[in-house]
């Protein structure tokens, strides 16, 4: 008995932190619709801000909180608002998904540039009244515990007031269920909108100020992350209720320690150890099966910015040809290290090329994407490795594969099955609580697992010394164990896979997925069995996810198990991916390159500029490396409201008017030849061959563009920027106009449309 | 982004590494040890295949011993096919993580090190005339492979004081590029035992220093019968606690809990590990992990639950930042093994003094990991000042072969590089208020020694997968 009121008053404690952190973000997204997943990162930075003034500068403890909680944190609530949220409006859910996440990126990076960029520092912050105690039903508490539980019924009361019976709080509630009424009323929804971030992002501060001391010396990811934990609790909130949200917090705090009491802190069950680092997200997946959810905002048809066009199959094949010819001369000319970048770029867009079926076809979310590949490398591991659970086999087999791309289809299915219902941010949620629970329960397990089925004994090996080699394919007498051959067979797998996504697409059953994503409920009212639809687009992507992630595996060799499964890098990737634009297959290959490249060729590069021009080394690393290297990818994701079709998109974009100039294209292309010639043969540097190509990328068809301006004046209007909804409103409809709108909605040529002469 | 719990690990790897490095018995014994201690500043002596050590050295000294950098005679040769040697010059390559932006510098002092060494060896005229360049490669923790290759692709004579968390995932390219190594530290098995890497303080997977058993067995003969292990929730660390649990009963220890594991990424509250520890019995907890913020944490909570016990751990929670944290004194019974000379006494052991006057005038950043690489980069130094005008990487492979008594000038106690075997000896520190006293051996500038101190390990997951062959050659990626 004593020991279950000792539980439950840690327990008790542990979910007041975790209650001021849900709230806040509850508060957010019930007043502007967004689901802020930075809301962590906003935690984070505040309680540094903290460290810094109350320890760092010594100001009194009250003075440091106020001006954190109070000034910096809602300035910096204020500034996301005005800055990068208030952009979303008419975007879809998963734009709106994928900011957050770029803008958790943008603010970890900058906390790590400010506060750890040059060594391994010690921000440890104390506790309020340090470390004095009080029993509490036998239970030794600290005074700071007592606090955080006095805050979290405080603050659930006052924010239950404000939203419910004030007329700001009427306000916030109404900005979301309709602008315009809203505004029709004479309200002002900016300054609700920007009020409530206000206040969400204060209470993100005080949670950071209240959590920081609890985890010690400040850790940028691992605070972000426990304000993570505090999801389901919203989620049991149904994201818009306070009180609910208030009680799921205690359930989540009380569940973890109740857990941690009946487990002996983790070791009564050996192979369930890590379930109490889970539970978080067992909660989370529970909630969001269980619970009856809000009709969720973008679920149903809504006018969009981003388009996507679909290309030809003719143009697909060709683009794989020359994809497979310009990686294959490229790397002729590359280092043996700059084929291995590339080679993690290529790994990476094929594991986002997963997603281009699922997101950018289907509408649906995976945040799990790497637990896939870390599924498939389990399975296919079980064909290579003996007795000992060591490998035993220096090939990739086909069976390996196959199998994997199995299992990884089952496991999709498997979730796709009970989350059939959800939609949108509470799918993403789901899948990324899943890849959670896969991480802690499976990847991280280093025991091999014993099964006895009906007699049937069989063992299945995990990663069982805490890291697998993962052997490369040898097919048709070809060893693909060389970087350059691997880089070029995964380049020709996605090619192919390519192709075949162009293919679905096209087909019939590519436009039911379509659909499906356009509007449920109109498919559902044709006759189609939704379901069925969704868990097969789920397991086919989940396959190529699996296949993918084998071959990501492979590219690494050596993949140790804590590395890329915890959530962060799937995020990661999805962010990418819907950056280089969801719905293309280039915009996969964009996604994956840009994430090799930006990440860590870029801050070479400019290291290398530093070393080489040493009086400039202040701009070249001090300010353009360390950029690129912290927010560079965050400042990408950011800027993706403004384009929410994607890179891809643009880039092609620019390459329209070369389709129409077919002889300067012809030029073109051959001097780069033969540029390439010179380059192989020794008589170009790869510097400058690099730096020709890239400028001509971007200059040559500007060039084309303003010879031929006149004959690509309308086009030109209508793909860089011009609404299509409004063509015919704003101005008159012209001739020129239909093939802008066929090629937009991706449909073929048709024959040349004779205006009627009018009567 | 890849973060969270890799920094962890990471900062814990890298760290945990120095754990293995001990000192070299040389004189008279201490209460504790069967063999002998010494005060580090005395000459070095007997069995010792390095040069410099059986002569009074002429010339400027690092430590013990003169620095094994001069201009030569002026004979050098240039075959032409020695990659990274010409008849003026050679090439090393090197790195760290410090570039991983989950912990940005991360063993940054690694390189700092290495380039403070690199430049005062130029300083005195090279190795036999040949002026080094050191190339540097970041691996950012994750980007081993990419470095690895850049690092072949330059052609590079050898990797130098190198220090990348996940080196496992650099052996394949390296063994295929023939690239040798003299590491700052190891992680993987692969690594630690391949054919072509030598240490300065080697850190084999099938053997383990095993002298801080003993000596905290001779402070707490009782606490030690009943031990909890608190462990990080991650391969490395499990295997340390492995190790422990394997060896240290054969130096009278017992285990209440072997099998209690914290989350890498943090905890919210320690108080169910305090009180696990508690309802155990346990008089003393051996812990693995980082200073900060887990072990400060679990102390005070230990603390402010009642549970006052010997807390034992590794030479990673030596650091300036740990003993500055325990201003509250939830850490006074941390008891810390050591395998350096520490920096306190750095005014009885030139060879430390000499390493912080280096860092001082080249600049960077001090550390344990930074003597760690200073004696690699000894090691290999004298192995290819030994080789004279014609330079070869199988003539610097052969001389730290036959090298099986190693202090790095005194840094360290003595290891056998040659022979791929860890120090015999160890110094036990404890953490009281915000400064660390020296425990076991009680005499400044001394370490305890034993024989039996090296102790076999049963051969474990990694080891097994490492494939190590009768001479303890990993044949992992060598395709035999």
């Amino acid at each position: 008995m004593q020991d279950f009121l000792a539980y439950t008053v840690l327990g008790i404690c542990l979910g007041s932190v975790y209650a001021i952190a849900a709230t806040g973000l509850v508060v957010t997204y019930s007043t502007s619709g967004v689901f802020n997943v930075a809301h962590g990162a906003v935690a984070t930075m505040s309680a540094l801000v903290y460290w810094q003034l109350r320890f760092g500068w010594d100001l009194p403890t009250p003075l440091a909180v106020f001006l954190t909680v109070c000034v910096f944190a809602p300035m910096l609530g204020l500034l996301l608002e005005v800055g990068v949220m208030r952009g979303l409006r008419g975007t879809s859910e998963v734009t709106r998904l994928v900011i957050p996440v770029a803008v958790l990126l943008g603010i970890n990076g900058a906390a790590t540039w400010i506060w750890f960029r040059n060594s391994n520092r010690a921000l440890v912050p104390k506790k309020f009244f340090g470390e004095r105690n009080i029993k509490v039903l036998g239970q030794a508490v600290y005074f700071h515990q007592l606090i955080g539980v006095a805050l979290a019924i405080v603050i659930a009361g006052a924010l239950y007031v404000l939203l419910y019976r004030t007329r700001l709080g009427v306000t916030m509630r109404a900005t979301v269920d309709d602008r315009s009424l809203l505004m029709l009323n004479g309200g002002r929804p900016d300054r609700v909108s920007m009020a409530s971030w206000a206040i969400g992002a204060s209470l993100a501060g005080l949670a950071g100020v209240l959590l920081s001391p609890q985890l010690g010396a400040l850790q940028v990811f691992a605070l972000t992350l426990l304000v993570f934990d505090a999801y389901p609790a919203a989620v049991v909130g149904r994201l818009r209720s306070v009180p609910l949200t208030y009680v799921g917090a205690m359930v989540l705090g009380l569940s973890k320690l109740y857990f941690d009491w009946i487990s002996d802190a983790g070791q009564r069950w050996l192979v369930l150890r890590n379930l109490r680092n889970a539970i978080p997200a067992l909660l989370l997946f529970g909630a969001l099966l269980i619970l009856p959810q809000d009709r969720l905002r973008g679920a149903i048809v809504t006018r969009t910015r981003e388009r996507f066009r679909v290309p030809t199959m003719r143009e697909a094949v060709l683009w794989g040809g020359i994809l497979i010819a310009a990686i294959a001369m490229l790397q002729s000319l590359m280092s043996g290290s700059a084929v291995i970048s590339l080679g993690n770029g290529i790994a990476l867009s094929l594991m986002a090329l997963s997603l281009v079926l699922l997101t950018g076809y289907a509408g649906e979310i995976n945040l799990a994407v790497f637990t896939f590949a870390g599924v498939a490398v389990i399975a296919a591991w079980q064909f290579d490795v003996g007795p000992t659970g060591l490998a035993t086999k220096e090939s990739m087999s086909v069976m390996a594969i196959l199998m994997a791309m199995l299992v990884c289809a089952l496991v999709g299915g498997v979730i796709a099955l009970p989350a059939l219902r959800l939609r949108g941010l509470y799918l993403g949620l789901a899948t990324f609580a899943f890849g959670i629970i896969v991480y802690q329960l499976v990847i991280l397990q280093i025991q091999p697992l014993h099964f006895n089925l009906f007699g049937w004994h069989f063992t299945v090996h995990l990663f069982s010394t805490g890291s697998l080699t993962v052997p490369r394919p040898h097919w048709f007498g070809i060893d693909f164990g060389g970087q350059r051959a691997f880089l070029m067979l995964m380049t020709v797998m996605f090619a192919i896979i390519g192709v075949f996504l162009i293919a679905l697409r096209r087909s019939a059953y590519g436009r039911m997925v379509v659909a499906m994503k356009d509007s449920p409920a109109a498919c559902a009212t044709l006759g189609l069995n939704i379901k069925q639809l969704k868990l097969a687009v789920f397991m086919l992507s989940s396959a190529l996810a699996g296949l993918a992630g084998l071959m990501w595996a492979a590219q690494r060799r050596t993949l140790p198990n804590n590395a890329d499964f915890d959530g962060f890098a799937s995020l990661t990737l999805f962010m990418i991916a819907v950056v280089g634009g969801i719905g293309y297959v280039s915009g996969a290959l964009v996604a994956g390159i840009f994430l090799s490249v930006l990440s860590v060729v870029m801050p070479n590069i400019f290291d290398k500029l530093g070393r080489d021009y040493a009086s400039l080394h202040w701009l070249f690393v001090t300010v353009l490396g360390n950029f690129s290297h912290y927010v560079g990818p965050a400042l990408i994701g950011i800027g993706l409201g403004k384009n929410p079709s994607g890179i891809a998109q643009q880039i092609m974009d620019g390459f329209r008017p070369l389709r129409k100039t077919p002889a300067a294209t012809s030029a073109w292309v051959m001097s780069i030849l033969g540029l390439w010639v010179l380059t192989w043969r020794g008589m170009l540097s790869n510097w400058h061959f690099a730096l020709i190509l890239f400028a001509s990328v971007f200059v040559v068809p500007r060039i084309i563009m303003s010879v031929f301006e006149s004959r690509f004046a309308d086009e030109e209007r209508a793909v860089t920027g011009e609404d299509l909804d409004l063509i015919g409103l704003e101005r008159p409809f012209r001739l020129s106009d239909r093939q802008v709108l066929d090629d937009a909605v991706g449909l073929q040529p048709g024959p040349t449309m004779v205006p009627r002469a009018t009567t | 982004m890849r973060h969270s719990s890799v920094r962890w690990v990471a900062a814990f790897l890298s760290l945990a590494l120095v754990a293995t490095a001990c000192g070299k018995d040389r004189t008279s014994s201490t209460s504790s040890s069967a063999a002998s201690t010494t005060v580090a500043s005395t000459p070095v002596s007997g069995g010792d295949t390095t040069p410099a050590t059986d002569v009074v050295p002429a010339g400027p000294t690092f430590g013990d011993a003169a620095w094994p950098c001069g201009k030569g005679d002026g004979a050098n040769t240039d075959t032409g096919t020695e990659p990274g040697v010409t008849k003026d010059a050679i090439s090393i390559a090197g790195g760290d993580d410090a570039g991983y932006v989950g912990s940005p510098g991360l063993s940054h002092e690694v390189t700092d090190a290495i380039k403070a060494m690199v430049s005062k060896c130029n300083d005195l005229g090279g190795i036999n005339g040949r002026t080094i360049t050191f190339n540097y490669f970041d691996a950012k923790i994750f980007e081993v492979t990419t470095a690895i290759q850049a690092a072949c692709d330059q052609k590079n004579f050898f990797l130098v004081g190198e220090g990348w968390a996940f080196d496992g995932n650099q052996e394949e390219i390296r063994l295929k590029c023939g690239l040798p190594a003299v590491p700052a530290y190891t992680v993987s098995a692969a690594f630690a035992h391949a054919a072509d890497v030598f240490q300065g303080v080697p850190n084999p997977s099938d053997e383990t220093p095993a002298g801080v058993f003993e000596q905290v067995a001779t402070l707490f003969p009782d606490a030690v019968k009943k031990v909890a292990t608190l462990t990080g929730a991650f391969s490395a660390t499990q295997e340390t606690r492995d190790k422990l649990v394997a060896v240290a009963p054969q130096f009278g220890w017992g285990f209440a809990e072997t099998t209690l594991e914290s989350n890498p990424v943090g905890e919210a509250d320690w108080t169910p590990f305090v009180k696990q520890i508690q309802a155990a019995g346990a008089t003393m907890v051996a812990w693995q992990g980082t200073c900060l913020p887990g072990l400060q944490l679990f102390a005070q909570a230990a603390k402010a639950n009642g549970l006052d016990v010997p807390i034992v751990t590794d030479a990673n929670h030596y650091t300036a930042q740990c003993a500055a944290a325990n201003t509250d004194g939830a850490l006074d019974k941390l008891y810390i093994r050591m395998g350096y000379i520490p920096f306190e006494e750095a005014s009885l052991n030139k060879a430390t003094q000499d390493y912080l006057d280096v860092i001082k005038e080249k600049g960077g950043d001090t550390a344990l990991l930074g003597m760690q690489a200073t004696s690699s980069f000894l090691l290999w130094a004298t192995a290819s000042q030994k080789c004279g005008a014609s330079l070869t990487r199988a003539c610097v492979l052969a001389n730290m072969k036959a090298t099986h008594a190693w202090t790095g000038h005194g840094l360290h106690a003595e290891t056998d590089p040659g022979g791929n075997h860890p120090p015999k000896c160890s110094i036990l520190l404890q953490l009281v208020g915000t400064k660390y006293k020296r425990i076991a051996p009680t005499k400044p500038g001394t370490f305890d020694c034993k024989d039996t101190w090296i102790a076999k390990v049963p051969a474990t997951a990694a080891v097994l997968a490492a494939k190590l062959d009768a001479n303890r050659i990993s044949q992992q990626f060598t395709g035999k």
